[in-house]
């Protein structure tokens, strides 16, 4: 052998160092482009379609008014639409009759303008078994940009999916409610009032399903929503979760899926480029310009699972009431503040639910 | 009396043997010396001397050396002794080397401290000089002239044929001598240690170090260039690269790679490749490179004749090449010679050393992440040898370090192989076979994970004929594999990839009258891609699905000459043509004609069976350059190429990943095709210290592969829907000052280019930014790259290396949307409209070299380096993410977000 060499090396770094820096968003990009979103679906209940303009990045969206919105039924039927607020336009559940296998698109006719969605026919249901929840933990970017991990409620879904159709498309939308008794110290009579509260859960989230790329038969244990844990005041007393089930077209899905990818940019190698996504609303005469969100006809079915505050018993320690729920949400010190009014917590507070018991 | 007055001492400061001493007006040495005088001159003296004793005299011009000497007789007097007397009187001394040198001047002078100095410090330089040098001649009889005349021939080592017509350079003096037809030259140099360099087309170049005491004979050996003789081996001289026909070509040597500073001490090819003008990478990580604006399929990587699909180890931190088996690397990025096709925007050509013949070495390596070994040995002397090398991975322990808690569940891995076995069948015939294995693992958070192997096997067969023809025949097979594993849906799911190609090749190499050089051959390859497998788990319910990939075979037939048309006009023309197949068996859908291929137009189907052609291309490859040489020192070079592209990566993420789909061209998907054209100016200055150059270019490029917004490109057998092909084109300039030699060393190169697609738009869903030219993926405008050399000691170095680059194009969110009363979503720009943020870094080392480092039984050297000194957080990517109720936030992810320091000792024993 004639000459051994070897060589070492020494590493000396601080450590590996991959890491995630916040950067200052050009807050001068501008677009201006039309949003269309709702659509109509096979409940009897009032249905909505919204209508606005994009301004840019942190500006709310601008509400379009005076606009006339119609849906189309079968190429035959037209549902006018209300203008129920700026930008909100309502068909009232009483002039409504939806028909399974009917199709529907919407025509916008606004500023000289009109807008027209593809057709899309209404799908039979397709209807879940039921729905469970568990707990597990959520990576989120914490304040100062580094990830770290929080306590979340899972609701999961149980659906049979029919085997005759080879392609099925789902979309969950979850509706968080929950009722809160104020507190009897709260005034010298000791009377309370029990508020209730509605919010939809991670509505950024879109939890979407199809089978034509696995041919499952069932659908089991499919995460449709979840909700952090902390602060814990909306399990203190009775809380249920609403899953509408909607079964959506190819089209649909597709819009949604792709919305889904860009919302969920990670910054990996395996990131789609992101895009301007169009539905399926155009301008008539301009095919080129840009409009946004989608005109969604589609069959729903809903489940909902109660839960109350002696469920989380041993698997989770939830605080119960004597905590300083809303001195801790109102930011107000370590003093006990006791919740006095239906309107202390951020969420919406509703009417009691039909539904509700 | 010229004949010693003539040489100053400093010719002496070269010549110093090691252990002597210095003596100043004292003799130690041993003769005596009998002789009389009366009334001559010193130097009279001095010569007698020289003439009657084996002794050599030096003498300060400036010194009295004129002055006549008292009358004296020395018999047997000790040579010191004699000195002393002769000098008493005068203002002289001297000084004594060895027993038979001395050096005379003037007393005050030879007293000097700095004297003293200057030689010790040249007999320094001497020993870390010569450590390897060939001696001629005997210390002990070196020409009283000051000369000595060298007797030299060239052989071949493989064959002990004597070569004639070799071009012998000696480079400190400036002169260049050619071999006679028996392979002998002779040349009359200064004694004293001299550089001799031997450049050949067909042989490899030879650099040796000469340490010439007297008159005397030498035999050099060069060993034919097996793999690629009669091809245009670039590089060597600033002034062979001058000349040289071939425009836009660059060769790093492993050595100049070695001296870059690097990533935790790995030594990296394709990073080093990133210091070349209009080279620039894709990114802090991902896979791949980029030339003048190309994409990074667009370049050809070739390592022992096989193609690479993914030149990198986890996801493009390190590259897939182990240096210790690599000899050199070129890049052709301008005129592209004839021998290479396939790809549309350069060819890189790793040559891989040949194993040593005649010695065992071993080589190995421990490091933090990754360690290495090599062994490389005769297993029959000058007949048969191999090597063998091999790197492996155990970095998941500097993974657990990472704050990010996702990286710390992470895990990456890799390790690669490499074989070559060579044997010399004859005196002219070579038989060589070469195995390369690479792979890769990397599981993100236990969320997903991919997976890369690569394997190729080679056997080439050299013969060279007399009349300076070789004949070269390869064959080469090659494995690719990827997989891709996404654990967090409820349906767990592997997706599985593959291509394996067949590649033969046979070149025919001929040098004819020392003006041409030709090659011809015949290139053929056979792609067959794997399924690809697609496996859903759903408790115990497992869903498969075979993607059967579209298969082809290429075949090329070349020529290309390389000789001077005119004393000043060197040109290399070269012609390809190309004939390609799109085969069965595959079943392709039929579309309704001029409708968008989307699923609602498909009208039917059509099956082909194994073999069956389904399409068929062919193309002519028509290539020229030309170096016009202006002068000594300058030349103009103008260089056209036409070439085609059979096979695509398709990729729609933000940056290249090793589980991207190579997709051959198709009944839907014609070749891509690249018309380039550049032209330069090169200036060599201050006799080729300084080696500046000035480049422009322009490609129009056709038929380049674009995706749709969002396309579905896994697991979709009708990838026709989600494609569609633009047009493109790339300019730029280059600009790059080089400094050779002397102390520092180094180069500046800047780029200033452009990479445009546009959308020919025949369908709305195929229109890209309303069918404007829109920037690709790698458009960068602005490249600067320095790298800095600098000689602080005799054995300490220190190098930087510094690279910026303009951001590269992104598309980016400009406004909210809400979706009814609910989510708040994203629009987003034009694609490519804006960019991330630009892209800068430097990297230090210093070295202290083996000659500082020294044991009785070990030599080291010591490397501290700094990569991204100054800790920029460079962006790997850019995205934007809100969280519910909290505003838009824009994230850069840095994956190498501060200064990563690193030791590496080396030492042999």
């Amino acid at each position: 052998m004639g000459k051994v060499g070897i060589v070492l090396i020494l590493f000396m770094s601080i450590g590996w160092t991959g890491c995630l820096v916040e950067i200052p968003y050009d807050t001068t990009l501008r677009s201006q482009a039309l949003v269309v979103s709702g659509g109509v679906n096979d409940l009897k209940e009032n249905q909505t379609i919204y209508l606005s303009k994009t301004l840019a990045y942190g500006v709310p969206p601008d509400p379009q008014i005076g606009a006339k919105v119609t849906v189309i039924e079968n190429n035959t039927k037209a549902y006018v639409f209300d203008e129920f607020q700026p930008g909100i336009y309502v068909l009232d559940k009483n002039k409504y009759e939806p028909k399974t296998g009917g199709t529907y698109f919407v025509r916008i006719e606004f500023n000289g303008i009109t807008y027209q969605s593809e057709a899309e026919t209404l799908m039979p249901r397709v209807i879940p078994d039921s729905l469970s929840w568990n707990l597990g933990l959520k990576t989120v970017i914490s304040d100062i940009g580094v990830p770290k991990e929080i306590d979340v409620l899972k609701v999961q879904v149980h659906s049979p999916l029919n085997n005759s159709e080879k392609k099925l498309f789902l979309k969950w939308d979850v509706l968080s409610s929950f009722q809160f008794t104020t507190m009897f110290e709260c005034n010298q009579f000791h009377t309370v009032s029990t508020c209730y509260y509605s919010k939809s859960l991670n509505p950024s989230e879109i939890k979407i399903f199809s089978n034509q790329d696995n041919g499952l038969s069932y659908l089991k244990n499919q995460e449709v929503g979840e909700e952090t844990l902390f602060p814990n005041y909306q399990f203190v007393e009775t809380h249920y979760y609403s899953v509408y089930q909607h079964r959506i077209s190819e089209q649909a899905f597709e819009y949604y899926r792709k919305l889904r990818l860009v919302s969920e940019q990670n910054g990996t190698i395996f990131d789609p480029i992101p895009a301007s996504i169009h539905g399926n609303v155009y301008n008539t005469k301009d095919k080129n310009e840009s409009v946004l969100g989608y005109f969604q006809v589609s069959s729903v079915s809903i489940l909902r699972k109660k839960i109350v505050f002696s469920d989380f018993q041993d698997i989770y320690p939830l605080l119960n009431k004597d905590f300083n729920y809303c001195g801790w949400v109102r930011g107000a010190g370590p003093y006990f503040a006791p919740c006095c009014n239906c309107y202390e917590f951020p969420e919406k507070v509703v009417p009691k639910p039909e539904w509700w018991p | 009396m010229s004949r010693f007055l003539t040489n100053t001492y400093l010719v002496l400061a070269f010549f110093l043997p090691g252990g002597q001493h210095f003596l100043f007006g004292q003799s130690g040495n041993p003769f005596t010396i009998t002789l009389a005088s009366n009334g001559d001159s010193l130097v009279t003296v001095l010569h007698q001397i020289e003439i009657k004793y084996p002794v050599k005299f030096y003498v300060d011009p400036s010194s009295k050396f004129h002055q006549v000497v008292s009358s004296f007789n020395f018999t047997n007097t000790p040579m010191g002794e004699a000195l002393h007397q002769l000098l008493t009187g005068t203002d002289l001394g001297y000084i004594e080397f060895e027993s038979y040198l001395f050096i005379i001047s003037d007393s005050i002078r030879l007293n000097n401290n700095q004297f003293n100095e200057y030689f010790k410090r040249k007999k320094s330089i001497e020993e870390n000089a010569i450590e390897y040098a060939s001696v001629i001649g005997r210390p002990d009889s070196i020409n009283r002239s000051g000369l000595a005349l060298i007797r030299g021939k060239v052989i071949d080592g493989a064959t002990d044929s004597v070569l004639s017509n070799m071009s012998i350079k000696i480079n400190d003096l400036d002169t260049t001598l050619i071999s006679d037809r028996r392979g002998n030259f002779n040349i009359v140099v200064p004694v004293g240690i001299h550089e001799l360099t031997i450049e050949s087309d067909a042989f490899q170049s030879l650099q040796q170090t000469l340490k010439v005491y007297s008159d005397g004979a030498i035999v050099i050996k060069l060993f034919a260039n097996a793999f690629s003789l009669p091809e245009v081996v670039i590089g060597g001289s600033a002034q062979r690269r001058l000349e040289n026909a071939v425009a836009g070509v660059a060769e790093l040597t492993i050595k100049e790679i070695k001296r870059l500073p690097s990533l935790l001490g790995e030594t990296d090819v394709l990073k080093a490749l990133l210091t070349l003008p209009g080279v620039s990478n894709t990114g802090e990580v991902g896979s791949g490179y980029n030339v003048r604006g190309g994409n990074i399929d667009q370049n050809l990587i070739l390592q022992e004749g096989a193609f690479h699909l993914n030149p990198t180890h986890v996801l493009g931190l390190f590259s897939a090449f182990n240096p210790d088996a690599i000899k050199n690397v070129t890049l052709y990025k301008g005129y592209i010679p004839a021998q290479y096709g396939g790809r549309t925007s350069s060819v890189l050509n790793i040559k891989l050393k040949d194993p040593d013949y005649k010695k065992w070495s071993v080589f190995g390596g421990i490091g933090p992440i990754s360690s290495k070994i090599f062994l490389e040995g005769p297993i029959i002397k000058d007949r048969t040898s191999f090597f063998i090398g091999s790197r492996f991975t155990y970095s998941d322990w500097v993974l657990k370090l990472v704050r990010d808690p996702n990286l710390k569940n992470s895990s990456a891995g890799f390790n690669d192989f490499n074989f070559k076995l060579s044997h010399r069948l004859s005196n002219t015939g070579t038989i060589q076979v070469s195995a390369y294995q690479s792979n890769d693992r990397f599981n993100y958070a236990k969320e997903f994970g991919y997976g890369w192997n690569s394997k190729s096997v080679s056997v080439l067969y050299t013969q060279q004929f007399k009349n300076q023809l070789v004949l070269s025949a390869s064959l080469i097979y090659s494995d690719n594999n990827s997989d891709f594993n996404d654990q967090t849906a409820l349906v767990k799911n592997i997706l599985e990839n593959g291509l394996v190609y067949y590649k033969a090749k046979l070149n025919a190499g001929w040098q004819i009258f020392k003006t041409h050089t030709l090659n011809a051959g015949i290139d053929a390859i056979r792609y067959k891609p794997k399924p690809q497998i697609f496996e859903a788990t759903l408790d115990q319910e497992i869903t498969h699905e075979e993607i059967n990939q579209s298969q082809g075979d290429e075949g090329a037939l070349y020529i290309n000459d390389e000789f001077s048309i005119l004393p000043k006009l060197n040109a290399s023309f070269g012609y390809r043509f190309n004939i390609y197949r799109n085969i069965g068996p595959e079943q392709i859908n039929t579309y309704e004609p001029g409708k968008p291929r989307i699923p609602l137009n498909v009208t039917g189907m059509l099956s082909y069976t194994q073999g069956q052609t389904i399409r068929k291309f062919q193309g002519a490859e028509p290539r020229a350059s030309l170096a016009y040489i202006l002068s000594d020192q300058s030349s103009l070079k103008l260089a056209y190429n036409r070439l085609y592209q059979f096979i695509h990566l398709v990729s729609n993420t933000a940056a290249a990943t090793p589980v991207d789909i190579w997709q051959l061209s198709n009944a839907f998907l014609a070749p891509q095709s690249a018309n380039n054209f550049s032209l330069g100016y090169f200036k060599n200055l201050n006799q080729n210290e300084w080696e500046t150059s000035f480049e422009v270019y322009y490609k129009k490029l056709e038929n380049l592969v674009e995706y749709k917004d969002f396309a579905k490109l896994l697991r979709n057998p009708h990838l026709e829907t989600e494609l569609f092909p633009v047009i493109g084109k790339s300019y730029g300039a280059e600009i790059s000052v080089k400094r050779l030699k002397n102390n520092p060393t180094g180069y500046i190169s800047y780029t200033l280019s452009r990479s445009l697609r546009k959308s020919p738009g025949l369908f709305p869903d195929e229109v890209i930014n309303n069918g404007q030219w829109y920037a690709s993926n790698f458009d960068k405008p602005h490249n600067l790259n320095i790298v800095f050399d600098l000689q602080v000691r005799k054995t300490m170095f220190l190098s930087a290396n510094f690279v910026y680059t303009t951001g590269r194009p992104q598309t980016a969110p400009i406004a909210d949307f809400y979706l009814g009363d609910g989510g708040v979503f994203l629009n987003y720009s034009q694609r490519n409209s804006l960019r991330i943020p630009d892209y800068h870094r430097l990297d230090i080392s210093y070295t202290i070299t083996r000659g500082a480092i020294r044991t009785r039984k070990s030599k080291g050297s010591l490397t501290l380096a700094i990569y991204n000194f100054y800790a920029r957080k460079n962006a790997f990517s850019v995205f934007y993410r809100r969280t519910p109720n909290e505003p838009l936030v824009g994230y850069k992810l840095a994956v190498l977000g501060t200064a990563l320091p690193s030791i590496t000792y080396n030492f042999q024993f």
